[in-house]
C-alpha cells in the first residue's frame, strides 16, 4: 500500500504526459476533444492508477523514482518531437522547452540514488541485530503484519472528533454542491466553512488545548443551530446536537479520569500514575 | 521563545496536515506549475490551427457572431474568446442543437475575417487547468481549502524550523535518508517561502471567497427573500432585434475605461432579456476582473464592475488571479512561476517520504524493543 501511495506521486508526470498524447491523437469514435469530454478525464485517471499499480508492483523505492523521472523525461522529449512533426504552432520552442525539462528530469533520475545517502541505517540495523542475536533476518525485510488493532485505532473513540468533522464536511458538501438548491446550497456552503474552520481546529486541539476545543465545539453547535433555524433543515439540527455532544465529551473524559484516579487511591496505590506523554515524534535529525 | 512542547505539537500538526493533504497538494501544485503555460499549451496542442494568421485589426465581433450563426444554425453561442497575446484566433463556445445541456464545442475562427475554421483539435491547456482548479469534478472550494492547509503547513513549518538562514544553505549529502531529504525539504521550503505564501493565499482566496460571499449573503438576507425566485415571465423572452456587439463593446469600454475584453458571454441572445457580458483585463493595470453586463436588447449597461473603483476588496480580488498564475510578466515570469511552482510539489513528496521513513524507523525500533524484551524474558 505504501509503495502504491508513493507510486501515485511518482507516476503523475508520466500520466499527464500520456494525457498529452491522447490530446494530440484523439481516438476516433469517441466524443471529440473540442467538447472536453469526460472520457478524457477517466482515461487520465485510469492510466494513472494502472501506471501506479504497475510501478508499485515492479519497482522498489529508488528504482521507482528513477524509472518514473527517466520515463517522464523521455516522454516529454517524445511529446516535443511529436508536436514538431505534427506542425504545431511554437513547435520548435516547445520541443526545446520539453527536452530541457525532460533533461532535468533525467538528470535528477541519475543524481538520486543510494550514493547520496547511507545505504542502510547502520544504527537501526545494529539495534535490530542486538535485539535479535543470531537472527539472519535484516530489520528492513520484516514485513508488517495486518493486525485488527491497527485498523481499530482509526475508528476508535480517540479519532471520533475527526470523523464527526468529516461527516459534517461531507454532508455540507453534498448539500452545497450536489443538492445545490436553495436553501441547501447556501447553508451547505456555510456548513462547510464551519466544518473546516471551527470543527476541524476543535478536533485538532482537543488534547492540546481542551478548553479552546470546548469553546470551538460550542461555537460550532451554536452556528449549526443558527443554520437549522434559518434554513429549517434537519441536517443542521443534527449537526448542532452532535457538536453539543462534542462539547460535553472532554468534560465527560475529565470526569472519567477523576473517577479512575479516585478508585486508584481508594485501592491504596497512592497517587495515580501520570499519563504517558507518548514518544517524542520530533526527530532530532529533522528538527 | 516557543517551548519544546509547543514545537512538538506543531511538528505533529505539520506532519499530519502534510500527510493527509500531501497527494492532493502534489497534484494541484504540479498541475498548477504546468498551467502557467495554459495558453501556450492550448496553442501547441492544436496543430490544425498553426497556420492561422494574426491580424493587426481583428474582424468585428458582429462579423464573428454572424459567421457562427451561419455555420451553426440553431446553435447557442455562449462565449466568444478574443485573440490575445498568445492565441491569434477567435474562439467560441457553442452549444449545438440537440447536444446535451452540458456539452459545449470549442470552435476556432480566423481573426482577420471571422471565418469559422471548425472545432479545435483539443483543449489541453484548459483540461490541465480543470485538473488544477477543480480536480476535474469538484467545485473550486476543494482547492481553496487546500490553499488554507498549505498556509497552515507554511506557518507551522516556519515555527518548527527556526534556523531559517542557516537552513537556506544546509545540505548534508551522504547522511541518512531522512537527513538528506529533510535538508532538501527545508531548503526548498525556505528558498520558495515568499512564493509559497503567495500561491497559497491567492489560491485559498480564489477558492473560498465565493463560499464566504455566498454565505454572508445568505445570512444577511431575510428568509422570505431567499425563497425560490419566481419563474421568468413568458412574455419576457420574446424574440427581439439585438444591438450590435461592437457598439456594446464600445459602450463597455466607455463604462470601464481601458477595458480589454478577453471574453464576451451571451445570455438569452435574441430575446428581450438578452444580456452580454464583457470580462477581461484593464490596460496598464494588473486586475483581471473588470466586467460590464449590458442589456443586449437596449444596449444599456446593467452592471459595471471596475475593480479600480469598486473598493479595496474588489481590487484585491481582481489581483488574485494574475498573482496566482503569473500571466502579467511575459514568458520569463511564467518560467519563474513554473520552477517555483514545482517546489511545493517537491515539498509534498519530500514531506511524505520523511514521514514514511520516520514511521518505518519507529516500527523497526518497536520491533527491536519487543525482540529485546522477549530475549530478556527467555533468558530469565
Amino acid at each position: 500500500m505504501q509503495r502504491f501511495f508513493l507510486a501515485l506521486h511518482a507516476t503523475t508526470p508520466a500520466a499527464l504526459i500520456a494525457a498529452v498524447f491522447v490530446h494530440l491523437w484523439g481516438p476516433a469514435g469517441l466524443p471529440p476533444l473540442a467538447q472536453r469530454p469526460v472520457w478524457s478525464v477517466w482515461a487520465l485517471i485510469g492510466v494513472w492508477l494502472l501506471l501506479s499499480a504497475a510501478a508499485a508492483w515492479a519497482l522498489r523505492t529508488v528504482a521507482l523514482w528513477r524509472v518514473s523521472l527517466g520515463g517522464a523525461g523521455a516522454l516529454l522529449a517524445v511529446a516535443g518531437v511529436a508536436g514538431l512533426v505534427l506542425g504545431s504552432a511554437q513547435g520548435p520552442a516547445m520541443l526545446v522547452s520539453l527536452v530541457a525539462v525532460g533533461l532535468v528530469c533525467g538528470g535528477i533520475a541519475v543524481f538520486i540514488g543510494p550514493q547520496r545517502v547511507q545505504a542502510h541505517r547502520r544504527k537501526a540495523s545494529r539495534s535490530a541485530a542486538v535485539a535479535r542475536p543470531g537472527s539472519a533476518v535484516h530489520a528492513t525485510t520484516a514485513r508488517p503484519r495486518w493486525h485488527p488493532h491497527r485498523w481499530a485505532r482509526w475508528v476508535g473513540p480517540a479519532h471520533w472528533p475527526f470523523w464527526l468533522t468529516g461527516v459534517l464536511a461531507l454532508e455540507s458538501f453534498r448539500l452545497a454542491h450536489i443538492v445545490a438548491t436553495e436553501p441547501a446550497r447556501s447553508s451547505g456552503m456555510l456548513g462547510l466553512l464551519l466544518a473546516f474552520f471551527v470543527a476541524l481546529p476543535a478536533a485538532t486541539l482537543r488534547h492540546w488545548a481542551p478548553r479552546t476545543a470546548v469553546l470551538l465545539w460550542a461555537l460550532a453547535a451554536l452556528a449549526y443551530g443558527g443554520l437549522a433555524a434559518k434554513a429549517g433543515m434537519v441536517q443542521w439540527a443534527v449537526a448542532s446536537a452532535l457538536c453539543a455532544l462534542a462539547v460535553g465529551a472532554p468534560l465527560r473524559w475529565r470526569a472519567g479520569q477523576a473517577w479512575w484516579a479516585l478508585r486508584w487511591r481508594r485501592a491504596g496505590h497512592g497517587a495515580p500514575p501520570a499519563p504517558n506523554p507518548g514518544p517524542d515524534r520530533h526527530p532530532p535529525e529533522a528538527a | 521563545m516557543t517551548s519544546q512542547r509547543t514545537l512538538n505539537r506543531l511538528f505533529t500538526l505539520h506532519s499530519w496536515a502534510g500527510i493527509v493533504t500531501g497527494l492532493l497538494m502534489f497534484i494541484v501544485c504540479f498541475s498548477g506549475a504546468v498551467v502557467v503555460f495554459k495558453n501556450e499549451i492550448d496553442l501547441w496542442a492544436n496543430p490544425s490551427l498553426a497556420q492561422l494568421p494574426r491580424s493587426e485589426k481583428p474582424a468585428s465581433l458582429d462579423a464573428v457572431l454572424a459567421q457562427l450563426h451561419t455555420r451553426y444554425p440553431g446553435a447557442t453561442v455562449e462565449t466568444i474568446a478574443l485573440p490575445d497575446a498568445v492565441n491569434p484566433s477567435y474562439f467560441a463556445f457553442v452549444r449545438e442543437r440537440g447536444a446535451p445541456a452540458n456539452t459545449r464545442t470549442k470552435v476556432a475562427l480566423r481573426s482577420d475575417t471571422g471565418t469559422v475554421v471548425g472545432p479545435v483539435d483539443s483543449q489541453l491547456g484548459q483540461y490541465l487547468r480543470m485538473l488544477h482548479v477543480f480536480l476535474f469534478f469538484g467545485p473550486r472550494w476543494i482547492v481553496g481549502f487546500l490553499g488554507v492547509a498549505m498556509l497552515v503547513l507554511i506557518a507551522t513549518g516556519i515555527v518548527i524550523h527556526r534556523k531559517i538562514l542557516a537552513e537556506l544553505f544546509t545540505q548534508r549529502w551522504g547522511r541518512s535518508f531522512r537527513v538528506v531529504m529533510s535538508d532538501l525539504h527545508k531548503s526548498a521550503g525556505i528558498w520558495g517561502l515568499g512564493f509559497h505564501i503567495l500561491i497559497a493565499a491567492t489560491g485559498a482566496w480564489m477558492g473560498l471567497a465565493p463560499l464566504f460571499e455566498q454565505g454572508y449573503q445568505y445570512i444577511t438576507t431575510p428568509a422570505a427573500m431567499t425563497a425560490t425566485k419566481p419563474a421568468r415571465k413568458a412574455e419576457a423572452s420574446e424574440p427581439v432585434p439585438m444591438q450590435s456587439l461592437d457598439a456594446m463593446y464600445a459602450t463597455a469600454q466607455q463604462a470601464v475605461p481601458g477595458l480589454e475584453a478577453r471574453y464576451v458571454s451571451l445570455r438569452r441572445w435574441g430575446t428581450s432579456t438578452a444580456e452580454v457580458g464583457f470580462t477581461g483585463n484593464l490596460r496598464e493595470h494588473l486586475a483581471s476582473t473588470a466586467r460590464v453586463d449590458i442589456n443586449a436588447a437596449t444596449g444599456v449597461p446593467r452592471k459595471v464592475h471596475d475593480p479600480r473603483t469598486a473598493g479595496f476588496w474588489s481590487l484585491v480580488n481582481g489581483l488574485m488571479e494574475p498573482l496566482h498564475f503569473g500571466d502579467f510578466g511575459g514568458l520569463a515570469l511564467k518560467w519563474l512561476y513554473f520552477f517555483l511552482g514545482m517546489t511545493p510539489a517537491f515539498l509534498s513528496i519530500s514531506g511524505t517520504l520523511i514521514w514514511l521513513d520516520a514511521r518505518q524507523q519507529r516500527r523497526r525500533e518497536g520491533e527491536a524493543a519487543q525482540g529485546a524484551a522477549g530475549g530478556i524474558a527467555a533468558a530469565g
